[in-house]
């Protein structure tokens, strides 16, 4: 078991706090494997011990971070609809039947660095998954009309996000904080992007050629399973998949250096919002990423002097968080605070001040070592409790391979959060949440007539 | 230097690199664990469902109470919710919120509520070797909240955004479903929403929302569940604890019958914001978990839509077959998912259930035959049913995929409580493989038209110009959809007989509904 440094030099702020910081699990990882086939395809088992269901969950190491072209956002996103769509062997209502068949949950998702295939399985049902599996994974065959629906069930997904006022910050976010990188857009894409999809099959299997390649995947094997038995299966069926991923010029984004601002009025009644986005490294910085991490329940988390006092007690905001999974990204990316403000209660330059005073106190080297470890533990505690289920495991596995390249990135990631002291938080804050670094873009309700939606002021 | 440091120093990214083993929560299997009971009647204790695992790394504790926004007093709609909040966001009477918020936070424990129209539960789940130092705060957040003035105004002032921004303003999917709900229980407890109403919340003074806590999550209402592991007598510790709750003053109220209306009833949502089309219908039905028709009644609802899987016909139709949206669903009881899955919340128990169908949102100029292809085939699965060899098919689907919903041991607890809270012997999974296996096509079909209506029910709709719609749905007139592709003759074929299909609206049937107006 990791060892936990004792509170006893650092007097804990509360009575109680010592009994508190000792409230862990044990240190994660699982007896994971990892093994290659002879054409790069990667397999990470993971036997964890009694389980009803198998997670056999496919990474495809390409996200919207990878739709390099101009006008060509959201592909990485469409082809994780596509995928539902068939084969020659298995044609998509067969597919669905199969699928039923077998009992499966049979979902995917997208993310800036990644697309991950998630079909859950009874325990039973693996060995005739993983052939289904391989057949569109190696010949995906969309017919020009299903793939035409499939871009309409994408606009549909836009157009359910577009009645969020979130949506609609994060999309200016994004485009103002990166220049040249392709994190400029949300994981959907660009609205012009997705229209004109159905007109862009041609270049929907340039993409798909470029990364679903038998190297550019790994596949997640979690549950109740024997490793020589999961590589037999996997030898047997993606044995013969060919194809090498393309390489591909994400532009580096060029160094920010000065704040950026936006102001959008949304077209309906609205609380005024503000987020705080800062530029922070790709998750290969292991030690500054946990940092960050711990940075972003420590000065913004529930407990702290911020929270407390704009929330709790001057009560000027509705809601203030910053998301400690924001710190980890393929490439240097974006780490954001959001709060929500109480109509009338405080002005957006009095908030997003406000947010850069908690930063440079960290900074100062202000930070409790106490609060600093409590941060470090909830962090922790946060993710194991996190960890309950074969698809669980998986999708943080995954994540954190996807990110930092390392199949024990969860580990490390782990490990450098037990290591954090309020010293590293102050380099942290230092180095990357600067204003220099800082873009914010604030949100407020129609002031007269509805102007349009999401417009820059 | 620790294992772990070791692990990571040595590993690297080579091909069949093992490492030893470590510890986390990980699945369990679903075995049976030993499960008891005790009622009130037995002990002093209050009503507990245990299920002790020692080998498990997870502690999971319910406290469920049947009280829901259904008690709300009329004119203090949000009561019941705002108690809820109260409890586990003011403190103790020891500490207050801003102390017991730092020491809850190094265990990641954080103690949720959920507020339904008849049941409310507080739950947290927290590592096993710290649940016998997180626990006292626990029990001080149950047996006495601070609830002062000030944590009332934070989150009375958090409910009124939750309502009018996050609600009304910022998500049409959710905002369809409570109008379903508000215009299909109008004037009932179950018509407003469990959050409360704009006026309700806005009139509700501290004094009033603590006197609800006490009346509501009192002794006799509450039920207590533990899983996982746990130390041998910490349940029944828990459960005398909570036997320290303030008595029940009253019985709750009977609820009213509400009935269905006649023909379609159609409320327009107008939102000048709203870029796109969501439509939700339904309509009460007299069958809960306690039935014995819910199994066939479930299966039903499932082949027409299973809740964000493909495996339902609206999916097929409407989405896979034309393209119109990004699912199509339908649900036997209330149903909410839990979190970021895609399966049911559980402790949602309720008195009275609804069917409905929910469709997201679509363009809009496809929304009048979106509508219209939905009683489609709701309608032609009602008459024609379901044939004997797809009900093999997908019984044997369902009888599986269902397992997976109960993977961890917080869920299987929560489907245990909802067990006892329907009266049931059996567990749910169980019931449902045990009444599915003997079901037949033609009892499918019996139980179906019995228990629902293909002509009697509410439908909502929410959109822009809303005046331009109900013109054209109190027209009849016909309106096909627009594809981006071209469609086979099957599809073809069947749009032809959807656009013309006849809603018989009038227009005292179609009711335009400004969004600042509902709840």
């Amino acid at each position: 078991m990791l060892a936990t440094p004792s509170l006893a030099a650092d007097p804990p702020t509360t009575a109680s706090l010592p009994i508190a910081t000792t409230a862990t699990l044990a240190p994660v990882v699982f007896p994971l494997s990892l093994d290659k086939l002879d054409n790069g395809l990667r397999v990470v088992t993971v036997r964890t011990g009694p389980s009803d269901t198998v997670a056999f969950f496919t990474l495809v190491m390409a996200g919207s971070r990878d739709e390099v072209e101009a006008g060509k956002s959201g592909y990485a996103h469409l082809f994780e609809h596509l995928m539902f769509r068939g084969t020659k062997a298995i044609p998509a209502a067969d597919y669905e039947k199969k699928m039923q068949a077998l009992g499966s949950d049979n979902n995917a998702f997208t993310t800036d660095d990644f697309t991950f295939y998630v079909p859950l399985v009874p325990k039973d049902s693996m060995a005739d998954l993983v052939p289904i599996e391989a057949d569109r994974f190696m010949h995906l065959d969309v017919a020009p009309n299903a793939y035409k629906d499939e871009t309409g069930a994408v606009l549909g997904e836009y157009n359910k996000d577009f009645s969020s006022p979130y949506f609609a910050m994060e999309e200016a976010m994004r485009e103002l904080a990166f220049t040249k990188h392709t994190y400029g857009h949300t994981t959907i894409g660009f609205k012009r992007d997705v229209d004109a999809m159905p007109q862009n099959q041609a270049y929907s299997k340039t993409f798909f050629s470029r990364f679903y390649t038998p190297d550019d995947c790994v596949i997640f094997v979690v549950g109740d399973v024997d490793r020589a038995r999961v590589l037999e299966l996997v030898k047997t069926n993606y044995g013969s998949w060919q194809g090498k991923r393309a390489t591909t010029a994400t532009v580096v984004e060029p160094e920010q250096t000065t704040p950026r601002t936006r102001a959008l009025t949304w077209n309906a009644p609205t609380l005024p919002r503000v987020q705080v986005g800062y530029k922070v490294p790709d998750a290969t910085h292991s030690a500054d990423v946990a940092a960050l991490a711990v940075l972003a329940v420590l000065a913004f988390g529930e407990p702290s002097d911020l929270y407390q006092r704009l929330v709790v007690s001057e009560q000027k905001l509705i809601a203030l968080g910053a998301d400690p999974e924001e710190t980890v990204h393929k490439d240097a990316g974006l780490f954001t605070i959001d709060a929500k403000i109480k109509p009338g209660a405080a002005t957006f330059d009095e908030i997003s001040g406000a947010i850069q005073s908690a930063i440079d106190s960290v900074a100062q080297g202000n930070a409790k070592p106490a609060d600093v470890e409590a941060a470090r533990m909830h962090l922790s505690n946060a993710t194991l409790l996190g960890l309950q289920t074969p698809s669980a495991i998986a999708i943080e596995l995954a994540r954190m391979m996807a990110t930092t390249g390392d199949v024990h990135g969860l580990d490390r990631f782990l490990f450098e959060v037990s290591k954090v002291t309020k010293d590293d938080v102050a380099r942290v804050a230092k180095t990357y949440l600067i204003a220099a670094k800082r873009t914010t873009v604030t949100l407020a309700p129609p002031v007269t007539t509805p102007a349009k939606k999401a417009v820059a002021q | 230097m620790n294992r772990l440091a070791i692990a990571l120093v040595s590993a690297t990214f080579v091909a069949c690199a093992e490492l030893p083993p470590l510890h986390v929560p990980g699945p369990t299997t679903a075995r049976p664990p030993a499960t008891t009971t005790t009622s009130a009647a037995e002990a002093t204790a209050a009503p507990l469902v245990s299920k002790r695992d020692a080998t498990s790394k997870v502690v999971s504790i319910r406290v469920v109470f049947s009280a829901g926004s259904s008690d709300d007093p009329v004119g203090k709609e949000g009561a019941t919710s705002l108690a809820a909040d109260l409890t586990v966001d003011s403190g103790t009477k020891e500490l207050a919120i801003g102390e017991l918020t730092k020491r809850l936070y190094p265990f990641a424990a954080s103690i949720s509520a959920n507020v339904d129209r008849d049941t409310t539960v507080f739950e947290v789940e927290v590592a096993a070797d710290s649940a016998a130092a997180f626990y006292p705060l626990f029990r001080d957040v149950m047996l006495t909240p601070r609830m002062d003035d000030e944590s009332f105004a934070r989150n009375k002032a958090h409910a009124l955004s939750a309502l009018t921004d996050d609600l009304r303003s910022s998500n049409d999917e959710a905002l369809g479903k409570e109008a379903l709900a508000a215009m299909i229980y109008k004037g009932h407890p179950y018509g407003h929403p469990s959050i409360g109403t704009e006026a309700g919340l806005s009139s509700l003074t501290a004094l009033e929302v603590q006197t609800q806590r006490t009346r509501v999550f009192c002794k006799e209402r509450v039920t207590i569940g533990l899983a996982g592991g746990f130390p041998e007598g910490f349940d029944k510790t828990v459960a005398a604890d909570m036997a320290k709750l303030p008595a029940c003053t009253g019985a709750r109220a009977p609820l009213p019958v509400v009935s269905r209306p006649v023909g379609l009833k159609v409320f327009l949502v107008d939102k000048p914001s709203a870029e796109s089309t969501a439509i939700s219908m339904g309509f009460p039905i007299d069958v809960t978990r306690s039935n014995d028709e819910y199994p066939a009644l479930f299966l039903f609802a499932s082949y027409l839509g299973l809740h964000r899987q493909s495996a339902g016909v609206l999916y097929q139709e409407l989405r896979e077959a034309r393209g119109f949206n990004y699912g199509d669903y339908a649900y036997a009881e209330f149903f909410a998912q839990d979190g970021w899955a895609r399966y049911p919340a559980t402790n949602l128990a309720r008195r009275e259930q609804m069917f409905s169908i929910w469709l997201r949102p679509t363009k809009n100029a496809n929304g009048p035959f979106a509508l219209k292809g939905a009683l489609y085939f709701y309608r032609k699965l009602l008459q024609e049913g379901i044939s004997d060899v797809e009900l093999e098919r997908f019984r044997g689907f369902t009888s599986r995929y269902f397992a997976l919903e109960q993977q961890t041991e917080s869920r299987r607890l929560g489907y245990a409580m909802d067990d006892l809270a329907y009266g049931l012997k059996e567990p749910w999974l169980d019931r449902m493989r045990a009444a599915w296996q003997s079901m037949t096509a033609s009892g499918l079909k019996d139980v179906a038209s019995r228990k629902l209506t293909a002509n009697d029910m509410t439908i909502v709709i929410v959109t822009k110009n809303a005046a331009a719609l109900k013109k054209t749905l109190v027209s009849g007139a016909v309106t096909p959809p627009t594809y981006d592709s071209p469609k086979p003759a099957r599809v073809l074929n069947a749009d032809k007989e959807i656009e013309k299909l006849v809603l018989g609206l009038k227009d005292e049937d179609v009711t335009i509904v400004p969004v600042r107006t509902l709840f």
